[in-house]
């Protein structure tokens, strides 16, 4: 479906970027593909907005996005924060594409800190925004001393990590942005997402794509790539489970989040993927509508036959 | 110094987005075939998606090696619509072009390219091959990132190609990568991709 | 019997001034070589050109392997000499916060290099841990203490323990006592020797401490200026120097 350019901003190339950034990021792109979990740099270019704000999701989009491209933009699972609005908006602006709320319909889905409950498919690319793409910035601050650990697959420091959390807490304590191993060769920061959402990187279907604007560093994660969470052998990977349902649309296996609801502690849990609990929804009303027409419409003679039996 | 006067992409923002698109899809599912639709007229030497291949990726920034059997009109087409740098040594191209894999006289093998380094193995060599078809090659069967279980392909390329990329497999993280380019199609192969095995040939 | 390990004319300069003027020896599986000297001897240096921490001006060093592999230190690639020292080599530092991670507890320094190897059992490797404290004097309890609150003495028999857990073949020391107390010394020399002796250790320690060498090494080398100026069995060297160099250091050891 092509949307009419017309509302296109002026004095802009298509998706902002000109076309030898969006080549240098395509070249990088495509070596980020065939090095999975490698992270590489590139020319990062000044936005219109500040670092934090997902500079590198959004020039990572703008090199990838068509005409034909169909936009869904998350934050926190949410299309509608300030953040999801403003980048969705930006597209709008420099591209005319159109954009959408269902995860199903998304060709790109631009993300911070969530990955949408429904399965991705083939043809879909995620696009996450990251802040700091290096799992070993906390040991060592740099650069240089890192890219060589990564080169001589030197991680034994991030197990020693894990080490000490397990020793601290019991278990390990990492609850965001949890590393994972990719292709079993690079070590990998999957961006603030919660550990609850890293299963979900591995084997997808869809190609997922990594930028980090201020550090100017993007990386890639193929379809049907191996990604293991860091663990031990008898300590292994778990993901957060509430024992709780949604709210709203009754979800028991999904990331719910918590929301005070008075001041005596009352408090309800929420899907945090907004699109996936009113998909949810909508299909219950379909189906207590489809259920009551079955019950209110005028019933046929055949129904006496069997002993008259309604249900 | 004779310059070319065909035309490159005729909606150059548009075609290149679709062009790499393709290409990243190709990369994305190696052994898979995309047909992105461009309309272009290539020089001669060059089939119409490695043409929009090289509209696409390549620029001043990147340096090319050119297969010597191929024309002249390549090396035109190619400096006056990318800017691009060229290089007789291997090892400098960040891009090598090459229209026929059966001269294997004019071929280097694909170590001589540039491998990248430890650190920075992104650095290497990107091939775009030009192939006849993608049937009549030795069948292949590959697995790795990319490929739900395994996928048989059969490009029609040299038995020495597939003893190199089995080499250069093992060379990972380092390594070049291909882009297969016959007329329309492009099939994409990282250095992830790994051959599991000859396929027996079956005769008809 | 194999030499362990080959030094053929290693040389290095800082400028004009030749640090290690073609130094040679060979090391046997289980022989301690001590390295002695003063100040700017070029002791230190040697060893580091040994570990290639500093590249050498020219020189072989050889090593032979556990697979019994014939390896030249100064021409294999830099990941299979990150390697080597994780494994089969050992460096034990002078100041135990060079050879630690401060930060970390006991247990997981010593685990580092267990989890370098790609040991992925919390539980085994804990319990690793916890025999080699037991092996160097360490309380078991303190596992889970960080490094800081160790004493210098205690600091160091941790280094011993985290650069020991691989059962290394070869063991470089520097200055492994110094600042420390004398008796703290003493207790750290005698689990030293103990130790190496029990894990058949091949070790070049270079000291300034003639005691030191007294007490662990069989061999001995005397530096000076960069040069051997003498080398034979410690106790020989020690009680019959030949060299005026030599009986000048041993001259103005204070007896205890």
């Amino acid at each position: 479906m092509i949307v009419s350019t017309d509302n296109l901003e002026p004095g802009f190339n298509f998706a902002y970027l000109d076309e030898q950034t969006k080549r240098s990021i395509r070249r990088s792109l495509l070596k980020a593909i065939a090095i999975p979990g490698h992270q590489i740099p590139f020319g990062s270019r000044e936005m219109p907005m500040s670092y934090g704000w997902g500079t590198g999701g959004i020039q990572l989009t703008a090199s990838i996005i068509g005409k034909n491209d169909k936009l869904k933009v998350i934050d926190q699972g949410a299309d509608d924060t300030t953040n999801a609005v403003n980048i969705r908006r930006f597209f709008k602006k420099v591209c005319g594409v159109s954009t959408t709320e269902k995860t199903a319909e998304a060709t790109i889905i631009q993300t911070r800190h969530r990955i949408p409950e429904t399965p991705l498919r083939a043809g879909q690319t995620m696009v996450y925004q990251v802040p700091i793409p290096e799992p070993l910035r906390w040991l060592e601050p740099s650069e240089v001393e890192t890219r060589k650990m990564h080169a001589l697959s030197e991680y034994g420091a991030m197990y020693v990590r894990l080490y000490e959390d397990i020793t601290q807490y019991g278990y390990i304590a990492t609850a965001y942005d949890y590393p994972v191993m990719v292709n079993d060769r690079y070590m990998m920061r999957p961006s603030p997402i919660p550990r609850f959402d890293n299963p979900k990187l591995h084997m997808s279907e869809a190609l997922q794509i990594f930028g980090a604007g201020r550090e100017k560093r993007l990386y890639a994660l193929p379809p049907y790539t191996s990604v293991k969470s860091l663990d031990f052998e008898d300590y292994p990977f778990t993901i957060e489970s509430w024992g709780k349902a949604c709210e709203f649309c009754g979800a028991t296996n999904s990331y719910l989040d918590e929301v005070v609801v008075d001041n005596h502690g009352g408090r309800l849990w929420i899907c945090s993927d907004t699109d996936y609990c009113s998909q949810r929804q909508s299909a219950q009303r379909q189906n207590a509508a489809a259920v009551s027409v079955v019950n209110t419409s005028s019933v046929s003679p055949e129904i006496f036959k069997n002993g008259g039996n309604r249900s | 110094m004779v310059t070319t006067t065909l035309p490159g992409f005729s909606e150059p923002v548009h075609e290149a987005q679709r062009t790499f698109k393709g290409l990243l899809d190709a990369l994305s599912h190696p052994g898979q075939l995309y047909s992105p639709t461009v309309k272009i007229i290539p020089p001669e030497g060059l089939t119409p998606i490695c043409a929009s291949a090289c509209l696409t990726l390549l620029d001043l920034e990147t340096i090319v090696w050119l297969q010597p059997t191929l024309p002249n009109t390549v090396k035109n087409w190619l400096g006056f619509h990318t800017g691009c740098q060229f290089s007789e040594w291997p090892q400098d191209a960040t891009f090598a072009i090459i229209g026929d894999m059966s001269s294997q006289s004019s071929l280097p093998d694909l170590k001589d390219f540039n491998q990248g380094s430890a650190e920075d193995p992104e650095h290497s060599t990107t091939m775009l091959i030009q192939v006849q078809d993608f049937t009549s090659g030795i069948a292949q069967r590959l697995n790795g990132p990319g490929i739900l279980e395994s996928i048989e392909i059969a490009p029609n390329l040299p038995k020495t190609f597939w003893d190199q990329w089995t080499r250069n497999h093992h060379t990972y993280p380092q390594g070049v990568d291909c882009f297969l380019l016959s007329h329309n199609t492009v099939m994409g192969l990282p250095r992830t991709a790994k051959v599991l095995a000859t396929c027996p040939q079956i005769t008809h | 019997m194999n030499t362990l390990l080959d030094v053929q004319n290693l040389s290095k300069a800082y400028g004009s001034v030749q640090a290690c003027d073609r130094i040679s020896f060979s090391l046997y599986p289980g022989q301690i070589l001590g390295i002695i000297g003063e100040s700017g001897s070029g002791k230190t240096t040697l060893l580091s050109a040994i570990a290639h921490q500093t590249p050498s001006d020219s020189g072989q060093i050889i090593y032979r392997n556990s697979a019994n592999q014939i390896l030249h230190i100064n021409q294999i690639s830099e990941s299979e000499r990150r390697q080597l020292m994780r494994s089969e080599w050992g460096f034990v530092r002078q100041h135990a916060r060079d050879g630690l991670r401060m930060k970390v507890t006991a247990g997981a320094n010593i685990g580092e290099r267990l989890l370098d190897i790609g040991q992925r059992h919390y539980g085994r490797i804990r319990a690793e841990s916890s025999e080699w404290l037991e092996q160097v004097e360490i309380p078991g309890h303190r596992i889970d203490d960080l490094p800081g609150t160790f004493s210098g003495g205690m600091q160091q028999r941790l280094q011993l323990a985290r650069v020991l857990v691989t059962r290394p073949r070869l063991v470089l020391m520097d200055e492994p006592t110094g600042g420390l107390d004398v008796s703290v010394q003493a207790k750290l020399l005698d689990l030293m020797r103990q130790i190496v002796r029990s894990l058949n250790l091949s070790v070049i320690l270079v000291t300034h401490d003639i005691g030191v060498v007294r007490l662990l090494a069989h061999r001995l080398i005397v530096m000076r200026h960069g040069k051997v100026v003498e080398q034979g069995l410690t106790d020989q060297v020690l009680d019959d120097p030949h060299h005026p160099y030599t009986q000048s250091l041993i001259s103005a050891t204070l007896v205890p």
